[in-house]
């Protein structure tokens, strides 16, 4: 505004006194040079600043800004919840939960030793060991702030704890592996590592399904840990781990490792297992193992971290093989059920080779000939009569016969390092190896490879695939049925029948009388034989005892195997067919199968069969639970410390369970009277 | 704005002009040349409207802060929630998890047993087969509907006893 403005003043006239100040008032005089000098500085250092700025956010801003994100972002994982595993019925075989781990801040510990003194009977871990965590301070540079002292404990325990208030003691949550069912299936389920990955059992073969996908949080936190509000925050939640539905019933499981216990514990045996196949089905719907009394511990069903055995132990099945011989034979028309045989006591069958023998004389018939039909053979379980049989086929069909019923390849249940057994091929045969295998021996098998053979004539001749695996629930619930696996026919439905006729007669008055059913017809098949030594050859006096079958035998439901790592000379009429009853009865009627014989026609036939052959014994045929067991194995005892004794089981054990001819015999109870075949030394003929 | 003549008002100066001619009563500039005239608002009208807009933005201003405050107020108070059931469900799935795991070990076969043990129970030494009569109830397919308890109760004792 020009109005307001002074008059311009007019320039001064230059004197001397004004030259004398020249200098100053040239300076005052050009403002102009100084406030474009400033003006300059400015822009220079703002201009430099600029320049500074740019290069941080635009040359190097990617770079900075990447590393005060790697400074101050954190990556906190998010450990996914390991999927459940449960019984068919749907009941928690194992399950994760979250538990307390109790820790200590060794810095904030004030009196070490009262605190580890008062802990210990806490959390129940040594004081000593406690006093030792709680006392290590570290070092003033690297102090150590964080020391575990109890995992996973109850929530009782983690009450207690608390309660005491103890400075420097805290807690975290932590995941843990529960199996509310206890010993229950131990081994089947398997455990868990440290880390939570599957160690053994279903956790190990299935642990890529229960493992889920673990999640991520990303948070932004300042030096000192806490979230900084308002900034980048990205989670990725953890997927929860598929459930899995085993074809295991919990009830039933417990009944198999109750018999089989008992029955170890009643024996002496080594060990002993049992399987139960629902045979319209094929699922496993038991599966036990038991270790046997060692001189640190006494018998026990198997832990989580024992072998499940009936997948991974392999054995010769002795005598059970006959099923396969006398399938074979009577599907390709070698002989039929009524086929007669002239049976001697022994057979030759290569010069320079012992002769095969049965394993009891026949005394009371003309020349020690008995004259039986095939069905008899099966029934008195002899070897003779089956190695006759096997004579009139060739190498190469014996060989097809076992592998036809799956022997030598493994079974399709998945289970970690299950082995496919041993077979001699046809070529390695030699005199022997035939007759052998017609009779059981020179083959090692698993108890699942040898009660998937009797399920498939259970089944009418057609394989039934066993399984595990029910199904699988997904993180969203969604149940996914598992895969079965179609049958494939290996014998006609005609043998098939045929064969449970012949071996209903194993029951009715054979060497399988102990495996009757009150109220059910039962097909199945005795087996024994002697323990191959690793050091080559076979024990003289440790038998594998088993017994196979299945109930009821005119429209089979299931199929039963029960066998014992005997330590003396034990059968499986004896020792694995009343197990194999007291299973199978208990799977009868827990799934409410009509009985089939309510006449108990076969059951009384072979009750009677089993006390002929053991008229010094009470109850010949019942597994011995309660004060019976504490009876047997107080006997058990006494037979042991006898050592002329030592190559005879206690009389319970070797209590035959004698055929009509074997009562005939009027042989005594002993390793010799049993009618179920045992040959001298199998390592002789093979 | 300056009123300078425009080109065509230097070509012929006593055209007459309309929108950028000199306002009638306006004083012409020291060079001669006319300036344009305009019709100005009223001084009041503007002010008025000046007034309204500066009040709308001012009011826009606030009421666009106070729905941001109040929206953020909202939008932590949600997060306060969401944290709160976050947790609670939490926990409540925790508790699911440790009732699960107490009704599994309960009723597991290892734990039934010794209850039952420890109530004096023993197992039966037989089992007793009851022959069904000619009227008992057909047995279930599997695909119908489940009666109930009691009529199947009612049902089953009546067809195996008559007369009781």
């Amino acid at each position: 505004m020009v109005a307001g403005r002074p008059p311009v003043r007019p320039r001064p006239v230059t004197t001397t006194k004004a030259k004398a100040h020249a200098p100053r008032a040239a300076r005052a005089a050009r403002p102009a040079r100084r406030l474009g000098v400033c003006s300059a500085l400015l822009i220079l250092a703002f201009g430099a600043l600029a320049a500074r700025v740019g290069q941080l956010q635009l040359a190097d801003g990617s770079r900075y800004k990447h590393l005060s994100l790697d400074l101050a972002l954190h990556k906190i994982p998010l450990t996914a919840e390991r999927g459940s595993i449960f019984d068919t019925n749907g009941r928690d075989l194992a399950m994760s939960i979250e538990r307390t781990t109790v820790y200590a801040d060794p810095t904030l510990v004030t009196d070490p030793a009262t605190e580890a003194a008062t802990l210990a009977p806490v959390v129940h871990v040594s004081e000593k060991a406690l006093f030792q965590a709680l006392s290590d301070k570290g070092t003033a540079h690297s102090p150590r702030r964080f020391v575990y002292l109890a995992h996973t404990v109850t929530d009782t325990v983690a009450q207690a704890v608390q309660t005491l208030k103890l400075p420097g003691i805290g807690f975290v949550p932590e995941s843990a592996r529960s199996y509310p069912a206890g010993a229950v299936g131990a081994a089947v389920v398997g455990e868990v590592h440290a880390d939570g990955s599957g160690a053994a059992g279903v956790e190990q073969q299935y642990n890529s399904l229960l493992t889920g996908k673990s999640g991520e949080l990303t948070v932004e936190q300042d030096p000192l840990g806490h979230d900084i509000p308002d900034t980048q925050r990205t989670q990725v939640d953890a997927e929860r781990g598929t459930d899995v539905v085993l074809t295991i019933d919990e009830d039933l499981q417990w009944q198999a490792e109750y018999s089989l216990l008992d029955q170890v514990k009643a024996t002496g045996a080594k060990s002993g297992m049992a399987v139960v196949v629902d045979v319209t089905n094929g699922n496993v719907i038991a599966m036990a193992s038991v270790l046997g009394a060692s001189p640190t511990t006494p018998a026990h069903v198997a832990d989580s971290g024992d072998n499940n055995a009936p997948l991974t132990q392999l054995f010769e099945p002795g005598s059970t093989n006959k099923l396969i011989t006398l399938s074979w034979a009577l599907e390709h028309g070698y002989v039929t059920p009524d086929t007669m045989f002239d049976v001697p006591y022994s057979i030759p069958v290569a010069k320079g080779v012992a002769p095969y023998i049965d394993a009891e004389a026949h005394t009371g018939v003309p020349g020690g000939i008995e004259h039986w039909t095939t069905a008899d053979i099966l029934r008195e379980s002899s070897n003779v009569g089956t190695i006759e049989i096997a004579q009139r086929m060739k190498n190469q069909e014996m060989a097809d016969a076992v592998r036809a019923f799956g022997l030598g390849t493994q079974t399709p249940v998945a289970w970690p390092y299950q082995p496919a057994g041993l077979l001699l091929s046809p070529s390695q045969y030699y005199a022997t190896g035939k007759y052998a295998t017609a009779i059981g021996y020179g083959v090692s098998v698993t108890a699942m490879q040898m009660l998937d053979a009797f399920a498939t004539i259970a089944n009418g001749g057609v394989t039934r695939p066993p399984h595990l695996l029910d199904a699988t629930i997904d993180s969203n619930g969604v149940r996914h049925p598992a895969p079965v696996n179609e049958g494939t026919r290996v014998v006609s439905t005609n043998t098939a029948s045929l064969m449970t006729q012949m071996l209903q007669g194993v029951i009715s008055n054979g060497t399988g009388a102990c495996a009757a059913i009150p109220g059910y017809n039962v097909a199945g098949k005795t087996g024994t034989a002697k323990t191959a030594l690793a050091t080559g050859g076979y024990a003289s006096a440790a038998t594998m005892a088993s017994f196979i079958g299945y109930a009821p035998a005119a429209k089979p439901r299931f199929a039963t195997l029960v066998a014992l790592d005997e330590n003396n000379l034990s059968y499986g009429g004896a020792v694995a067919a009343p197990v194999f009853s007291e299973i199978t009865q208990f799977a009868l009627q827990q799934y409410g199968v009509a009985p089939t014989d309510l006449a108990n026609t076969q059951y009384s036939a072979a009750q009677l069969t089993a006390k002929a052959a053991n008229a010094n014994v009470n109850n010949p045929c019942a597994v011995p639970h309660g004060s019976d067991l504490a009876v047997a194995q107080a006997n058990l005892a006494h037979v042991q410390m006898k050592p002329a004794a030592g190559s005879h089981a206690p009389s319970r054990t070797v209590s035959k369970t004698a055929s009509d001819s074997t009562a005939k015999s009027g042989a005594t109870a002993g390793a010799k009277a049993t009618t179920d075949s045992l040959p001298p030394d199998p390592s002789k003929h093979t | 704005m300056s009123a300078q003549p425009s080109p065509r008002t230097s070509q012929n100066p006593n055209a007459p002009t309309t929108e950028s001619g000199p306002r009638p009563g306006s004083t012409p500039r020291g060079d001669g040349a006319r300036a344009r005239l305009t019709v100005a608002p009223e001084v009041a009208r503007r002010r008025l409207r000046a007034r309204l807009m500066v009040w709308t933005a001012v009011l826009v201003t606030v009421a666009s802060l106070f729905t941001l405050v109040a929206f953020h107020v909202f939008a932590a108070q949600s997060a306060f929630t969401l944290e709160r059931l976050s947790k609670d469900r939490a926990n409540e799935q925790l508790r699911y998890e440790r009732l699960r795991e107490q009704v599994a070990s309960l009723s597991s076969a290892q734990n039934v047993i010794v209850a039952s043990k420890g109530l004096g129970m023993v197992p039966g030494n037989s089992v007793i087969e009851l022959p069904a009569g000619a009227t008992a109830p057909p047995p279930p397919t599997g695909d119908e509907f489940p009666r109930s308890s009691i009529e199947s109760y009612d049902q089953t004792k009546n067809a195996l006893d008559p007369t009781g």
